[in-house]
């Protein structure tokens, strides 16, 4: 240790002889290092625990934070129904649309075969869509 | 291989192995707990609070071991958790009591006696001028004059500049001094 300049200073001080005078019951440097690992891995097992604690609560409340999201921005028409023909041409909005959106509307209902077979004998000879209408109706 | 031949630097390359972690950690632990466990029982006095405050400390030195900065001294750097851990707490049993620490160390007197110190022996003079001492200071002391830390260590350690530790330290030997010689 370089020396202090106070050293010089305090002449009692310094020439006593330095010992910490504090007792260590006997052995406790022999069994420290092991109370040390113990409780080294008493935390390990703590953290571990608290670890997948947070990850199964983290995962709940992300699980739920998606099921709402999913629930509040799901599409307004996923339970309704199909729409079919008949309904179209029951509700009044049918002279509303011309034939693409008509097409459109029921594009995605299931089509019977015989309901094919009147869409292609319409088509193959030329029927107005005014005739059509009026036959219905 | 006896741990006493493990140089720090081997030691912390075997801590950063999963497979001899544990054992590198307990060679640590046996190669410094003298010292630090007597530079935390100087300030805290007592034996079970000092086992306490040595326990959290390479507790904590466990937890930071794998962030540990290599151009560190290992030494110092335990020292200066195990310093903070003393001096948070002798803050929280002060506060916890609510009267000054002067007056709780005092208590510590018959168990000095015990200790083999003589009333009015200078050696038991000695540990009450220390114990007069504000923490923080005490904690400088023992470093300085039982530890034989360099200031530049011991600034690392407290966070403190060495001319500020030097001031602290000499004011310290001079109130030591005068207590000692006056009774």
């Amino acid at each position: 240790m370089d020396k202090d300049d106070i050293e010089n200073e305090a002449p009692l001080l310094f020439g006593l002889k330095k010992q910490t005078p504090y007792q260590v019951p006997d052995g406790y440097f022999n069994t420290l290092p092991d109370n040390i690992q113990k409780a080294v891995s008493n935390q390990q097992k703590q953290t571990r625990i608290i670890s997948i604690k947070r990850i199964t609560v983290s995962t709940s409340i992300a699980a739920a934070i998606i099921a709402s999201v999913l629930w509040f921005n799901k599409p307004a028409t996923e339970n309704l129904a199909p729409i079919t023909v008949n309904e179209i041409l029951a509700s009044s909005i049918i002279s509303d649309l011309d034939v693409e959106e008509l097409a459109l509307l029921t594009e995605n209902t299931n089509t019977s075969s015989e309901t094919v077979a009147i869409e292609n004998y319409l088509i193959e000879n030329n029927i107005p869509e005014d005739e059509l209408i009026n036959a219905l109706n | 291989m006896s741990i006493n031949h493990y140089s720090d630097a081997q030691l912390l390359e075997l801590f950063k192995n999963q497979t001899t972690s544990h054992d590198a950690f307990k060679h640590i632990v046996e190669k410094y707990q003298i010292k630090i466990y007597h530079h935390i029982r100087r300030l805290v006095i007592d034996h079970d609070d000092a086992d306490d405050v040595v326990q959290n400390t390479f507790i904590k030195a466990w937890r930071g071991l794998p962030n540990f900065r290599e151009d560190a001294q290992l030494f110092t750097w335990l020292y200066r958790i195990a310093t903070n851990e003393a001096l948070t707490f002798i803050k929280q049993k002060k506060s916890k009591y609510a009267i000054p620490f002067d007056e709780i160390t005092a208590d510590y007197t018959p168990a000095l006696t015990q200790q083999g110190l003589t009333p009015g022996n200078i050696e038991m003079r000695l540990q009450q001028a220390i114990m007069q001492l504000p923490a923080q200071q005490r904690a400088v002391f023992n470093m300085r004059y039982y530890d034989e830390l360099k200031y530049e260590d011991m600034a690392t350690i407290t966070g403190l500049t060495a001319g500020a530790l030097k001031a602290s330290y000499h004011h310290a030997v001079k109130k030591i001094e005068k207590f000692i010689t006056n009774r």
